[in-house]
């Protein structure tokens, strides 16, 4: 249950948050006071550090910093002896590339973020053919989307307005439906299929964090970050230390509220008949059938 | 770290201190810390950041005893229209700071981080259930400071958001 007096702290707090950034000069500052109390190997240390947090670029973050702060490698199986003792961004997001092209698994995405709304989201890597529901706080469902891998009709079930469509994905913008300009147009950065993780990956820009334990496993933690509308954004991956293949992911998008981010578990099902009946979608009895999407709906598809 | 989590990190930091400079100090203080021990962390370096931050906030608050920072009286507003509803996000702000330190740091951690029960918890070492009774006595108190008539609404049909790509 919300209240209205959380909406509004919640709004004030953001109001209060709006528009500050840390200024580099605190890291610069915070080593030079360690500087003058710690001897001249914890000066080495913070000089990385620092000099990650001067040049701002991101890239910077894959330097010496986190290399000498952290040398020790996760727990590897007997497999990966040959791993380096010190990971890299590149070594990172090569080894986590190969492990989701040797995977034959069906991802299981459950998202979550600050507006309430759940997805849960079955892929099959082998064929692409996805199917993610979204819902609501009491976890009614809200819409639920089927689109096959070999580039046939989407199907759509829209709970709220109890109706379901199929349409044909249009690809190449120059065939795309005029949209309403008055339409509200969601553009979610989403990171939640193999493809999409694994372009995140390939793409370079990535900083090595650190280890770190979640629930049941050890993890490599890294940040992939990519301009999106005009914003600088990042999205947060944790790779399993021994499989390689994400288990979280956590992004901001510009449709949250600032300071929300969705947060996405990954599970790589084996690919069972019950796991691959999982990717299937029909509408309830009674739901009206819609020759093509709602006007509101269109989204880069024709009826 | 600090080029992409340091707006979220700092606005914590003003919030759990009540102004830009001290939160600052507050943020400063925590890098130094974070700084120090480099070399023995172990995993995740933001959430070490923030737990230091939010711990050192706790203790700061506790040596200050009585001479903690306190904005002045927030103005008793009520909710009339949408300018009064502003001011009341304001007065809610600045109301945080006459609350005692561990509610404080739980309220910024769920409405500013937004952070679960489970991860404000992890970051404040207490248990989930103290998280839940501080944030209801937090904002227990937050609604008396404020005088406010806030009333507790239905949970609202969130918007339907759609990845692209899909209708």
């Amino acid at each position: 249950m919300t209240t209205q007096l959380e909406d509004l702290l919640r709004q004030g707090m953001q109001r209060q948050g709006d528009g500050l950034a840390a200024p580099p000069r605190l890291l610069r500052d915070a080593a030079r006071h360690n500087r003058r109390r710690r001897n001249g190997a914890a000066a080495l240390v913070a000089t990385g550090v620092v000099a990650t947090g001067a040049g701002v670029g991101v890239s910077a973050f894959n330097g010496p910093a986190v290399h000498q702060a952290k040398p020790a490698a996760p727990t590897h199986s007997s497999a990966h002896s040959t791993s380096p003792r010190i990971l890299t961004a590149a070594y990172v997001a090569s080894r986590a590339e190969t492990a989701i092209d040797a995977s034959n698994a069906v991802l299981y995405t459950r998202s979550a973020s600050g507006n309430g709304v759940t997805w849960k989201m079955w892929t099959d890597r082998r064929t692409g053919t996805n199917l993610g529901v979204s819902y609501d706080k009491a976890g009614n469902p809200l819409t639920a989307t089927l689109v096959p891998g070999n580039g046939g009709r989407v199907t759509v079930v829209d709970y709220q307005t109890t109706s379901w469509w199929t349409y044909v994905p249009v690809t190449d913008p120059r065939h795309a439906p005029r949209l309403d300009p008055k339409a509200k147009r969601v553009n979610l950065n989403a990171f939640d299929t193999p493809a999409q993780i694994k372009a995140a990956l390939a793409d370079g820009n990535l900083t090595l964090l650190g280890q770190q334990r979640l629930p049941g496993r050890n993890t490599v933690h890294v940040t992939h970050t990519f301009d999106k509308g005009g914003l600088r954004l990042a999205m947060d991956m944790w790779i399993d230390a021994t499989s390689y293949l994400p288990v979280r992911t956590a992004y901001q998008s510009p449709q949250l509220a600032k300071g929300q981010r969705a947060v996405n578990d990954l599970t790589w099902l084996p690919r069972t008949e019950a796991n691959l009946a999982k990717l299937s979608l029909s509408a309830p009895t009674g739901f009206r059938h819609l020759s093509g999407p709602p006007k509101e709906n269109l989204s880069g598809g024709v009826g | 770290m600090l080029a992409t989590r340091g707006s979220v990190l700092l606005g914590a930091a003003v919030l759990l201190t009540g102004g830009r400079e001290s939160g600052e100090d507050l943020l400063q203080h925590a890098l130094e810390r974070v700084l120090r021990h480099w070399h023995r962390i172990e995993g995740d370096p933001e959430g070490y950041l923030r737990r230091t931050m939010y711990n050192l906030a706790t203790d700061r608050w506790r040596r200050l005893g009585r001479r903690r920072e306190v904005l002045g009286p927030p103005p008793v507003v009520a909710i009339a229209d949408r300018a009064e509803q502003i001011d009341l996000r304001d007065a809610l702000v600045r109301a945080l700071a006459h609350l005692p330190p561990r509610q404080r740091a739980v309220l910024v951690l769920r409405y500013w981080e937004q952070c679960s029960e489970a991860e404000v918890a992890a970051t404040l070492g207490c248990s989930a259930g103290a998280v839940k009774s501080a944030a209801s006595r937090g904002l227990h108190r937050l609604r008396e400071l404020s005088g406010a008539d806030l009333r507790t609404t239905e949970p609202r049909i969130p918007e339907k958001s759609v990845p692209e790509g899909r209708s």
